[in-house]
């Protein structure tokens, strides 16, 4: 059953008032795949998350999930299905035990039952914020606010991830570690997961596709080997050259005359 | 089979059920101060009532007729006015600066209080010709109008608060989503608002004017039996749903598109919850008038308390919010006894140094 569970987004539209964000964007996903979403500033890709997630409301074009088109699904069942982590994660005083545990809420009434509770504590753990459990999360730094956001996207138990900027506030051994953990965890449970990111090397090394966004329309739909320059320079309207190390990293610097 | 000893320890840290348990704890001090403080507050007053006689009135044993007569007219009504209207002022605010996430929201910020006394004096002004308020007003029975009723006046002002309160999330809707904009139009209505009951006190004749400003006085006196009941009907059920979406609440705390990506409708609970506690506010506003701070400060000091959780903060808002403000009526009566003090009087003056200190307190920390 799970292995059916598939994204199919078609002709997906949106504007804000009169000004279009996002032209006719179609693609599909299938299970244990971590897709980056790139482009430069403005270019739709957290609209395009927010309305993978209807949070916003596509203008036009369907969004489904399993066969199903998203716009059938009452909130609750969405958010049992989709979970999402905004750029901008805004912190209350509560426990990140407590905070965590509100990412259970899609599936209990009035009390998490001893399997939220389980849930909760062994996620905690995997991204390492035991030593925090009980700090407020208004207290904590940046980073560990963006991990507590994650954890709690986690334990929805979704079937599709969107995370919008998720490493923004990481340093570069959290981030290391959070997005291989991140893969992992795509690929253990089958599920899919949708990446907004600015750091290109840094999408290069763990998403295995990339969706490139500018001015609201897909300019392509790449795996490692379509990560051509030609088509970089498109999206970003900037010179560039791709270098591969003697590990066969291949990283992407802008191109000096 | 392995023993329980070598199970991998599963569920919560061991600090979670003690917070759990601490919140709880201070919940039930202030539930069961509450009938404590009333039983206090019943006794106490010109006629000091002992306590044994106290607790035979109320538990309908043999008394003095005069003493029944006094508890059960007089100071039962009005302490048991108090509390409710504190629970509503303190869990209306709670919930109002939870779902437009800003700490400056309360019935009275809002606006909400003030149209309520424009349309009390706009009554007041049109038809209550023979208006008459007098210094005795806290004894209960002020406002003796010919032509019209309390009644009349607290349609009025209910009238125009729910009109306030409809403005303002339509304004705020126009505006914009942003939580921020329904703050503000809110701002902006209490000026205006304002401004209007400045200018029918400044058309108003003398008579007039003496029972607009006595109407503004916010008095837990001025409800009877009947009052009683209908804030105690109101209160209740709308109680009732702001704690069965605790949860909701909470994520919202989180920001909006959070709580969105949790399955929380965000747009119809702010539009309900403002809603709801704008009503709770409009009918304890129009039955006893302008009682400000509760609604401000109780969240706060019940935040420092039992924390942001909702689930523990409601609850404890209303136990505190009542208790507050019945202990704030009873000193009220006392402190320039035989004269009695609106307890509005009260509230404010105490309660603008409390909300400062806390507002350093939270500085410093």
């Amino acid at each position: 059953m799970l292995d059916n569970v598939m994204l199919d987004v078609e002709n997906l539209a949106f504007q804000y008032g009169c000004r279009s964000v996002l032209h006719d964007i179609s693609f599909r996903l299938a299970p244990g795949e971590i897709v980056a979403v790139l482009g430069p500033n403005g270019s739709g890709k957290s609209t395009l998350l927010r309305c993978l997630n209807r949070i916003l409301r596509p203008e036009r074009g369907t969004v489904r999930l399993a066969g199903q088109p998203l716009a059938a699904f009452s909130a609750g069942a969405i958010a049992r299905r989709i979970a999402y982590v905004p750029q901008h994660i805004e912190s209350a005083p509560f426990s990140v035990y407590d905070a965590v545990l509100l990412g259970r809420k899609p599936y209990f009434t009035w009390r998490a039952s001893e399997s939220d509770h389980r849930i909760v504590e062994s996620m905690i753990r995997r991204l390492g914020l035991d030593p925090l459990v009980m700090r407020p999360v208004d207290q904590l730094s940046g980073g560990e606010t963006q991990k507590v956001a994650l954890a709690r996207a986690l334990v929805q138990e979704p079937k599709l991830l969107l995370l919008d900027e998720p490493t923004s506030a990481l340093d570069l051994k959290n981030q290391v570690e959070l997005l291989g953990m991140l893969r992992e965890i795509v690929r253990e449970r089958n599920i899919m997961a949708i990446l907004s990111m600015h750091d290109i090397n840094v999408a290069v090394r763990y998403m295995n596709r990339f969706l490139l966004l500018r001015e609201g329309r897909l300019l392509g739909d790449v795996r490692h080997e379509g990560l051509v320059p030609e088509i970089l320079e498109n999206v970003y309207d900037l010179p560039v050259e791709i270098h591969t190390s003697e590990h066969g990293i291949s990283f992407i610097i802008e191109k000096i005359e | 089979m392995p023993s329980r000893k070598h199970q991998p320890r599963t569920l919560r840290p061991p600090g979670h059920r003690r917070s759990i348990t601490r919140r709880l704890a201070i919940i039930l001090a202030a539930a069961v101060s509450l009938p404590l403080a009333l039983c206090v507050s019943i006794g106490v007053g010109a006629a000091s009532v002992p306590m044994r006689d106290t607790l035979a009135v109320l538990c309908g044993f043999e008394a003095d007729e005069r003493l029944v007569r006094i508890i059960m007219n007089i100071r039962l009504p009005q302490a048991l006015t108090a509390t409710v209207a504190g629970a509503g002022l303190a869990v209306s605010g709670a919930t109002m600066q939870g779902v437009l996430r800003n700490p400056l929201a309360s019935p009275f910020t809002l606006g909400i209080s003030n149209a309520a006394a424009f349309g009390a004096a706009l009554t007041m002004y049109f038809h209550g010709m023979y208006f008459y308020g007098s210094g005795v007003a806290a004894q209960g029975n002020t406002l003796m109008g010919l032509g019209l009723s309390r009644g009349g006046v607290a349609t009025g002002a209910f009238l125009c608060a729910i009109l306030a309160a409809f403005v303002i999330l339509v304004l705020g809707r126009l505006c914009g989503t942003r939580s921020e904009t329904i703050v503000l139009v809110g701002v902006a209505l209490s000026s205006l608002f304002t401004a209007g009951l400045l200018f029918l006190q400044y058309m108003a004749d003398d008579m007039q004017l003496a029972a607009i400003v006595y109407w503004t006085f916010g008095d837990t006196a001025r409800a009877g039996w009947n009052s009683l009941g209908v804030i105690t009907a109101c209160l209740v059920p709308v109680s009732a749903y702001f704690w069965s979406q605790s949860w909701n609440y909470n994520a919202l705390l989180f920001g909006e598109e959070t709580a969105q990506g949790l399955g929380v409708p965000v747009r119809r609970l702010r539009m309900t919850t403002m809603l709801l506690s704008s009503f709770l506010t409009a009918v304890l506003v129009s039955l006893l008038g302008i009682i400000g701070f509760i609604g401000l400060v109780v969240p706060h000091v019940a935040r420092i308390l039992v924390g942001s959780d909702n689930r523990f903060l409601l609850p404890f808002s209303l136990l505190f919010g009542g208790l507050l403000l019945l202990v704030s009526d009873t000193f009220a009566r006392l402190i320039l006894a035989p004269r009695l003090l609106p307890v509005s009087v009260l509230t404010a003056f105490i309660g603008a140094p409390v909300f400062l200190s806390l507002l350093l307190g939270k500085r410093k920390t």
